[in-house]
């Protein structure tokens, strides 16, 4: 309301300026083609000594089709599924000091598929901050939603490296992250302030850094598919502090994260008998020190230095839950006993409910460690990077905010609505979801129209028109004061929402998954793995790109979960080998073209000795090409292949059991993209695309009164085309 | 003066401290005579076990009225009070008989079974909606503890004998001629200050007199 009010003082400049900000409006987005940013930095700090309203955004227009075919699909089932829209965000920023920035950003879709049903289609409000650099560039600050990063073992987003991901990939993979807010940065997704001082240079110590930031986390799998905004009793808190320091180009920092389940939000209603309320709590306390030479040694061709960090967690959960007891009173009374008043001790019992707090579980002291060596530099026009790192981290150790990937994956994209010939089938394709491929690369936002059918509440039959739970707030059902509104609705694979350590365990088939990282599915956090890490990157005056990985890590505790009778965690040593290779291309800039003609490729293979001997195989291939004027064309190819020698699994249960209702044993899916983009102007395109999406899964199964091996696919067309204008 | 304060308080806690005495009495030896026994002062006052009893029926009887709702009930009651329960005259004679339930004696069976009107008070043993009715009086739960508690907080003061009088004692006056003040004071006084306590413990001899014990 604040920030309403100073908007309204500067109304009359924003008024002025607007004809002439729009003019000038390019925002430095993440993703400015390199040679626009330059220019569009200094227009920008020309913006910036601007008071006013700016508005500036994206719209696109497309349609898009997916069919899909496979010998599963029943008779009657759709096969196509259609999408036409129209989507405009907006991004309005406003300047009431030349040091503080209100970003506003709205989006507006229309789905012309649904264009009739519609009598209210609302605006969007997905993102609402405040920013600034304050006290002569000191400090910063971030209020509403933000983006904030500390270290890899504290606060970090581990991301989804794909060598060489050609362009028309990596740009469906943003446009997919941008849905849900969430960009391909380490930095993690948060609402709430945070508040950074820079000391920038103070005798010997080149700066001193100081951060504070406190937040709100959401933390709930059923906000994945579900309006975007709003408040929860899974609502918890965090609070992020560090200090950090600078000097002949070493830095020694401290950072602490600490979260918890905060019991009154948690308690928002009444627990009855059958409840268990969990609250769950995890710090982590970390130092990180690192060496560039750059700063001492400027005279030699290349640098080295040293990043590490060595951090400790605590974590902690305690539950509230209801036991009927008897209560046993005593009182004197009287009664006439065969004509014979009688004072007795009446003793009454009654049923009692009592209410009981107990420490569930608890990990104390768990530790990690990591450091990275590097060397760099540049020697006659090839820039490289070599690294080499050792990583261990105990079985103990956990940190939320660091592990939780915003890539969860196991959705369905296209062809959602189709139905399958028998519940062998439904529960494969629900339990696996579509490709990963699928999952990494597309997503749908849809506009639907409320009714009591689709409002969702808590009852037993899952919407509105289900009974109510018993200790549901009447609010629930004023959910339907949104009735024939139009709501916005995902598709998407990725979340900004993060794991307790009890859901992580729960959901097992997320780190099965390797298009999430095999050896380290929670980043550098990841708990129970020592072992080694190393990587190159070399670059030829941006000709020739060589990308090397290879990791060999072992976890001590593979049969996760699993406990001896003594409760004792049983010793089974997994041995990780992972490696990849990349190399890229460009034909043009070799033969001295003015267009870009780059071709890419990479390859990668990750396995595991133990546990369900797994192994993943990953081919990327593609071609960016720059073919006459403003005309290019893209295409890709990838392709996954994933074993699994002792069985899949089906849910969070023991995985090496054969009797397991369905065991996934090999996976193989593959996606070939390809296109022409036509630019219209500076960052709009015309874009036609059309893709072939397989997969195949074959499953060992002994479910609904069926046993045998049968290999389940599905193979789709896409075809995508759309304009997309900057503004 | 704050300061002052503070040690004038802290003195006076160290005086109430040091003349208050850490020895906790011993709450039975001082309740209970030495040689008391839950189940023999139960022996001469059966009435506080058919207390309990129907106590426990009330309770069960309070717990189907709620699952019933009043009308059912009632209908479900006055039915089986009237044929089942009052024609079944096995189970009447055992409950009647018993000197815990019924608290009546094989000798006047036979005089009170004679009037239904009798019988008919025999309506509050009924466990209603169950023909198991003996068997689940026999199978209330016996708290010795209510049993005990009466004796401190009702029987001790008013006088009540607490087991069966020895060979010896049997000599001894009796309660009405040895405490004629206070069984007079006890049956007079109608106000709770009124209340004289009765300082004296007491056996039953085996005609049923109960005789002042001397420590």
């Amino acid at each position: 309301m604040m920030f309403n009010k100073k908007i309204s003082a500067f109304g009359l400049s924003s008024a002025i300026l607007l004809s002439a900000a729009t003019a000038f409006a390019a925002e430095n987005n993440a993703e400015v083609v390199t040679q626009q940013k330059s220019l569009l930095e200094k227009l920008d700090s020309l913006n910036a000594a601007v008071l006013g309203l700016k508005i500036n955004g994206t719209a696109k227009a497309g349609g898009l089709t997916s069919i899909a075919s496979s010998d599963q699909f029943s008779s009657e089932s759709p096969t196509q599924e259609n999408q036409a829209f129209t989507d405009v965000n907006l991004r309005l920023t406003a300047r009431p000091s030349s040091e503080t920035m209100i970003d506003v950003q709205l989006r507006l879709h229309k789905d012309w598929q649904s264009a009739y049903d519609e009598n209210n289609n609302p605006v969007i409000g997905h993102w609402f901050s405040y920013d600034g650099t304050i006290l002569n560039k000191h400090v910063d600050f971030n209020l509403g939603y933000m983006r904030v990063g500390y270290t890899p073992l504290t606060i970090y987003t581990p991301q989804t490296e794909i060598l060489q991901e050609p362009e028309i990939f990596a740009e469906k993979r943003r446009e997919a992250l941008e849905k849900r807010n969430l960009d391909t940065t380490s930095r993690r997704l948060l609402h709430g302030l945070n508040v950074a001082y820079q000391s920038g240079s103070v005798g010997v110590v080149d700066n001193i850094t100081a951060q504070l930031t406190g937040a709100r986390l959401r933390n709930t799998s059923k906000k994945i598919d579900q309006l975007f905004f709003d408040f929860d009793f899974s609502d918890r808190y965090l609070l992020g502090a560090r200090v950090g320091a600078d000097a002949y180009g070493a830095h020694l920092g401290v950072n602490y994260v600490g979260l918890l389940d905060r019991k009154m939000t948690r308690r928002s209603k009444i627990i009855t008998d059958a409840d268990t309320v969990y609250y769950d709590k995890n710090s982590v306390l970390s130092v990180d020190a690192s060496f560039d030479s750059k700063k001492v040694l400027p005279q030699l061709p290349v640098t080295f230095g040293v990043n590490g960090e060595f951090a400790m967690s605590n974590w902690a959960v305690d539950r509230d839950y209801v036991i009927q007891e008897k209560q046993t009173s005593y009182t004197v009374a009287q009664r006439t006993i065969n004509g014979k008043e009688v004072i007795y001790v009446s003793s009454l019992q009654k049923d009692a409910d009592r209410e009981v707090n107990e420490d569930y579980r608890k990990q104390d002291n768990g530790k990690s460690f990591y450091a990275d060596l590097f060397v760099k530099g540049n020697i006659s026009d090839v820039d490289f990077k070599v690294q080499a790192g050792y990583l261990q981290t105990d079985s103990n150790f956990w940190s939320e905010l660091a592990s939780s990937p915003v890539y969860q994956g196991r959705t369905t994209i296209f062809n959602a609505n189709a139905l399958y010939t028998s519940s062998l089938e439904e529960s494969v394709f629900s339990v696996f979801g579509a490709s990963s491929l699928e999952n990494l690369y597309f997503n749908v936002y849809n506009s639907t129209t409320l009714h009591a059918g689709n409002l969702m509440s808590t009852g037993t039959n899952g919407n509105a028109l289900g009974n109510k739970g018993a200790g549901d707030s009447p609010n629930m059902l004023a959910r339907l004061d949104n009735n024939y509104k139009n709501g916005h609705f995902y598709r998407n694979a990725y979340s900004g929402t993060t794991m307790k350590k009890l859901e992580v365990e729960q959901d097992k088939l997320r780190d099965i998954d390797p298009s999430v990282s095999l050896a380290l599915p929670f980043g550098l956090a990841t708990p129970d793995r020592k072992g080694v890490t190393a990587k190159v990157d070399v670059n030829w005056a941006d000709k020739v790109f060589f990308n090397a990985r290879y990791n060999m890590l072992t976890q001590t505790y593979a049969k996760t979960g699993e406990a001896t009778a003594s409760a004792l965690p049983l010793i089974e040593e997994n041995k990780f080998t992972e490696m990849a290779v990349g190399l890229g291309v460009d034909i043009g800039a070799i033969a001295g073209l003015d267009n870009k003609i780059l071709l890419q490729g990479s390859f990668s293979r990750a396995t595991e000795s133990a546990y369900l001997e797994r192994q993943a195989t990953h081919i990327v291939a593609g071609l960016t090409a720059d073919v006459w004027g403003p005309i290019s064309v893209l295409a890709g190819f990838q392709q996954y292949n994933k074993q699994f020698g002792k069985g899949g699994a089906r849910s969070g249960l023991a995985f090496e059991d054969p009797t397991q209702t369905i065991n996934l044993t090999d996976a193989t899916e593959s996606l070939i993209l390809g296109g022409v983009r036509v630019k219209i102007a500076p960052m709009s395109y015309i874009s036609l695309q059309y893709g072939i999406l397989n997969n195949e899964l074959s499953c060992f199964y002994n479910a609904f009164e069926a046993l045998g091996n049968n290999t389940f696919s599905v193979s789709k067309n896409v075809l995508l085309a759309d304009v997309t204008v900057n503004f | 003066m704050k300061k002052l304060h503070q040690y004038a308080m802290i003195l006076l806690a160290g005086v109430l401290g040091a003349c208050s005495s850490m020895s906790v009495d011993d709450l039975y030896s001082d309740s209970f005579p030495a040689d008391f026994n839950a189940q023999e002062y139960l022996n001469l006052h059966p009435e506080l076990r058919i207390a309990q009893v129907l106590d426990a029926v009330d309770a069960y009887n309070e717990n189907v009225k709620k699952s019933l709702g009043i009308t059912a009930y009632n209908a479900a009651k006055n039915k089986e009070d009237s044929t089942e329960f009052l024609s079944n005259t096995a189970t009447l004679r055992a409950i009647y008989v018993d000197p815990f339930i019924g608290g009546g004696s094989e000798a006047g069976w036979a005089e009170f079974s004679a009037d239904v009107t009798n019988l008919k008070k025999l309506y509050i043993y009924n466990f209603v909606g169950t023909s198991e009715d003996l068997a689940m009086l026999q199978a209330v739960p016996m708290d010795y503890l209510a049993i005990s508690e009466q004796y401190v907080m009702y029987g001790r003061t008013h006088g009540w004998a607490y087991r069966a009088c020895s060979v010896a004692e049997n000599a001894n006056p009796t309660r009405a001629a040895y405490a004629m003040t206070i069984v007079d004071a006890q049956s007079v006084g109608k106000k709770a200050e009124d209340f004289v306590p009765d300082p004296y413990t007491y056996c039953r001899d085996a005609t049923g007199v109960d005789r002042v014990i001397f420590q």
